[in-house]
């Protein structure tokens, strides 16, 4: 039976009509042994009963537990006759399954249950728990059936599903899967890393530990400590991949920083060159050709900066510095015969460190010595 | 068993009204938390599809047979 979305109205008649055949079939036709084909000698008297008797309940008989080997089950329509007792009995079970559809919720009020959000401090404070408060429908149920109300027919049915668990160790297992693989220490290691570790592991768990391997150590002839250790050869194997992964990866990132980084460094030089700020270093290569070989202007020129006002960054090259060589010459006395030899050296010590302006200073490294 | 139901319907609400108030939001990381909770959402609805009265005959029982609540979370 599938259920048409777009109509909201199916939903709970699906709903209803799916526990009327699970009633119909478990508590009707295998539990008391009661054919519910057989339903037809059901007395039309009762209205109810003749519009349940026009539901066929034999349709679905298998499509809840086709697969079950229990004996109850695996019995033939037929083992069983129909009293008119038991067909009775099945049809009050109907009547009151249908009688307990139609009527409204159960309001926790109506049957003197403890609510503890009413404040009530004169109740036992063991049973106000907390302000989660979840009604006890198991207690219902019980009352009901001690009552002998119009669902005390209906009663037995809900204890075979609250008997239920609707979890399993396996479901509650996978929770904890990932703590299982990686402990609080490996906090490095990466979701890839977790995701490969435990496809693994699944995968080898169910194929007799294959990922163990055929380790000498390992004695196929216990069959007691062969499987743990075969895990513990399995968890090392593991922990190895996980580490030589790991590596790699680290390995990869710090090679896409660095190549990073170069790109980035170029591309701040090239930033530079067009004339935004940079942190660099930036290295002026003077020209000679500023100079002026006039005395005068020279002089002039050397209360300014060495670099034109208006100087483009494009002029700018990153070029080592280049030291001005200025060489240092002795004057010579115009007239030596006339002059004393205690003076002599006081001439030249005077002018010792005048610099010769009229040097050739766009060769500063040619030599005028000669 | 009787609660499986109306966990799923509590969840859906939870995760819709998460997802509802971070619809709007340009934060990164609750970019990603509404991109996680769109996801599982995707996920538990998948889940809850397959619960029809072919194969979850129990759960739908186990639910109207809850007397405080019956047929009322399924309209």
């Amino acid at each position: 039976m599938d259920i048409n979305p777009e109509d909201e109205i199916s939903y709970t008649t699906q709903y209803q009509e799916t526990f009327l055949k699970y009633v119909g079939n478990e508590y009707c036709a295998k539990h008391r042994h009661v054919t519910v084909n057989k339903l037809e000698t059901v007395p039309s008297s009762n209205p109810v009963l003749s519009a349940t008797v026009s539901g066929s309940y034999q349709s679905s008989f298998d499509a809840y537990d086709s697969s079950s080997d229990d004996e109850q089950y695996s019995l033939p329509n037929n083992v069983a006759a129909t009293t008119p007792r038991q067909s009775d009995r099945a049809a009050r079970l109907l009547t009151a399954a249908r009688l307990y559809l139609n009527s409204p919720p159960e309001a926790p009020k109506t049957w003197g249950q403890i609510d503890p959000n009413l404040n009530d401090y004169h109740s036992d404070p063991m049973e106000i728990t907390s302000t989660l408060w979840i009604p006890d429908i198991t207690d219902w149920w019980r009352q009901q059936e001690e009552t002998r109300s119009q669902y005390a027919d209906l009663s037995n049915v809900a204890p075979d599903i609250f008997s239920i668990i609707p979890h399993g160790a396996g479901v509650e297992a996978s929770f904890s899967l990932g703590r299982d693989v990686i402990g609080w220490r490996q906090s490095e290691s990466t979701c890839e890393t977790l995701r490969e570790k435990v496809v693994i592991r699944q995968f080898a768990q169910p194929n007799n530990r294959i990922l163990a391997g055929t380790e000498p150590e390992l004695d196929t002839a216990n069959t007691e400590n062969d499987s743990e250790m075969k895990k513990d050869a399995e968890g090392r194997k593991l922990h190895r991949m996980a580490k030589v992964h790991d590596f790699l990866e680290m390995w990869q990132d710090s090679q896409n920083l660095r190549a990073t980084q170069k790109e980035s460094c170029a591309q701040n030089k090239q930033m530079t060159a067009v004339g935004f700020f940079s942190d660099m270093e930036e290295i002026v290569k003077a020209s000679w050709s500023l100079f002026q070989h006039d005395g005068s202007a020279a002089f002039k020129l050397s209360e300014r900066s060495p670099m034109p006002p208006a100087l483009s960054a494009k002029d700018l090259p990153g070029g080592r510095t280049q030291s001005l060589n200025v060489r240092r010459i002795r004057r010579i006395n115009r007239h030596p015969v006339t002059s004393n030899k205690d003076s002599a050296p006081e001439s030249i010590s005077d002018t010792d460190d005048c610099p010769n302006w009229n040097g050739d200073l766009d060769n500063p490294n040619a030599s005028e010595d000669d | 068993m009787h609660d499986v139901i109306t966990l799923y319907n509590d969840m859906f609400d939870h995760m819709d009204g998460v997802m509802h108030a971070l619809a709007k939001k340009k934060t990164e990381w609750k970019e990603d938390l509404f991109f996680a909770v769109k996801l599982a959402r995707h996920k538990l609805s998948k889940y809850y599809t397959n619960v029809t009265p072919t194969t979850g005959v129990l759960h739908m029982s186990a639910h109207i047979v809850d007397s405080f609540s019956k047929l009322r979370s399924f309209r």
